[in-house]
């Protein structure tokens, strides 16, 4: 192939979630240790553009970045009348996309890595299915994050992508370069009407574990957390209390980043993963031997 | 250092020369008041352009959106690089540190141009900062 080809490749699986099937869409680079990331609310798998062409990251990891149903390339439901209901993402719904999703591409326990909403998952997989992941790596992640969940997103006398970009804007780190930053903005512009609003219910109205958190056993599966300083939807405090919670979660707060690690500054980000992604392959590599 | 007259008569020419709000801007027509302590300025946005500066308005003068905050907070919220917390109104005022008032509607509408504009707020005061 040319020169400017790049290596990502992207493609669609099908993956049945609640009695429906799904067409998504997933984005790949690498080999070796299965890397499942998920994008924020109402974002898409491009926030995972620096990571899928890293080969610090790709020549031990298999990076798979794939578009929630609703987002990017991936569509509704084609068996579905999904216009007649309001999309309102739900924890049961998302964890067993994941799992399935996992499963169909046939997936040895992958590390799974998810920022915001992603990060939130986290928890709720590191609580209910442990034995199905190596590692979990929730980015910009709290117990409880309440507030997002408002009408001002889908709103007929409002320019949803206007506001949803200028809004996300403010939770980057001013260090981010511009075009990491416009970037960003972009992909909040282009989600579909109502999209943004009804993941932030999972995020923001059904999302509270301040009572189940402590739940989480990091002997079935290492719970890695990171949280930018420039965060306020889980400033690192509220991420640190949480990580707090939960016995043998490791909990980083990373400097010049905001809600957006991966998205905003991919080599200040690589600083905090790399190790990581590291400590995950070395402790592989000993079960391996066992 | 909070807000005070010189930055802003600065600000007005920075948005008048600004490119993204002459391609953004077309239907920003909004009165809104910055409050910095004690001291209030009402910005009169005329689609796209700062029409108008009224230093310390009679309180019978009709705005649409204000944001208030402590000259302290101004006075971090304008530094460059700004520290996390005061970075951005809406990590100002979800923290504590800041106040949005008004018709929060409008404020939604208009949320990219009242954005760029206080980018625009920040870049003037770095260079008054430097030529100072």
């Amino acid at each position: 192939m040319g020169a400017n080809v790049s290596p990502v490749t992207g493609r669609y699986v099908d993956v049945e979630v609640e009695g429906e099937t799904y067409e998504v869409f997933f984005l790949e680079n690498g080999e070796g240790i299965p890397l499942l990331c998920q994008h924020t609310a109402g974002a898409h798998n491009h926030q995972f553009r620096n990571l899928l062409r890293d080969p610090e990251v790709t020549e031990n990891f298999r990076v798979i970045a794939y578009d929630l149903p609703y987002h990017g390339k991936s569509d509704p439901p084609h068996g579905k009348e999904w216009w007649k209901e309001q999309y309102d993402l739900t924890s049961s719904f998302f964890q067993e996309f994941v799992l399935n999703l996992s499963e169909a591409l046939d997936l040895d326990r992958p590390v799974f890595m998810g920022s915001s909403m992603g990060g939130v998952l986290c928890l709720h997989l590191a609580r209910n299915h442990p034995e199905s992941f190596r590692a979990l790596i929730a980015l910009e992640a709290a117990d409880f994050t309440p507030g997002f969940y408002l009408d001002w997103w889908a709103h007929p006398e409002i320019n949803d992508g206007e506001l949803a970009s200028s809004v996300v804007e403010g939770l980057m780190a001013p260090q981010t370069s511009e075009l990491d930053r416009r970037l960003t903005m972009w992909y909040y512009s282009q989600a579909a009407p109502g999209v943004l609003k009804g993941d932030l219910y999972f995020y923001s109205a059904e999302h509270d574990m301040r009572e189940t958190i402590g739940e989480i056993d990091t002997r079935k599966v290492p719970l890695y957390m990171l949280t930018g300083e420039y965060d306020y939807l889980s400033t690192p405090t509220q991420s640190e209390a949480t990580a707090e919670k939960i016995e043998g979660a490791k909990f980083e707060a990373m400097r010049e980043i905001g809600h957006f690690p991966m998205s905003e500054n991919h080599e200040t980000f690589m600083g905090y993963v790399a190790p990581i992604l590291q400590e995950i392959r070395s402790a592989d590599r000993v079960a391996g031997s066992a | 250092m909070g807000l005070n007259e010189r930055l802003l008569g600065d600000l007005q020419e920075a948005v008048r020369k600004d490119p993204e709000l002459a391609v953004v801007g077309k239907f920003f027509t909004c009165d809104l008041l910055l409050g910095s302590g004690e001291r209030h300025f009402l910005l009169r946005f005329r689609e796209g352009d700062l029409a108008e500066i009224i230093p310390n308005p009679l309180p019978v003068v009709p705005w649409r959106v204000a944001i208030k905050a402590p000259e302290e907070t101004w006075e971090k919220f304008l530094q460059n690089p700004p520290p996390p917390e005061f970075h951005d109104i809406w990590a100002a005022t979800w923290l504590g540190h800041m106040t949005l008032e008004g018709d929060t509607k409008v404020l939604m509408q208009h949320h990219l141009a009242i954005w760029r504009t206080l980018k625009l707020l920040r870049e003037t005061a770095s260079v008054n900062f430097a030529a100072a």
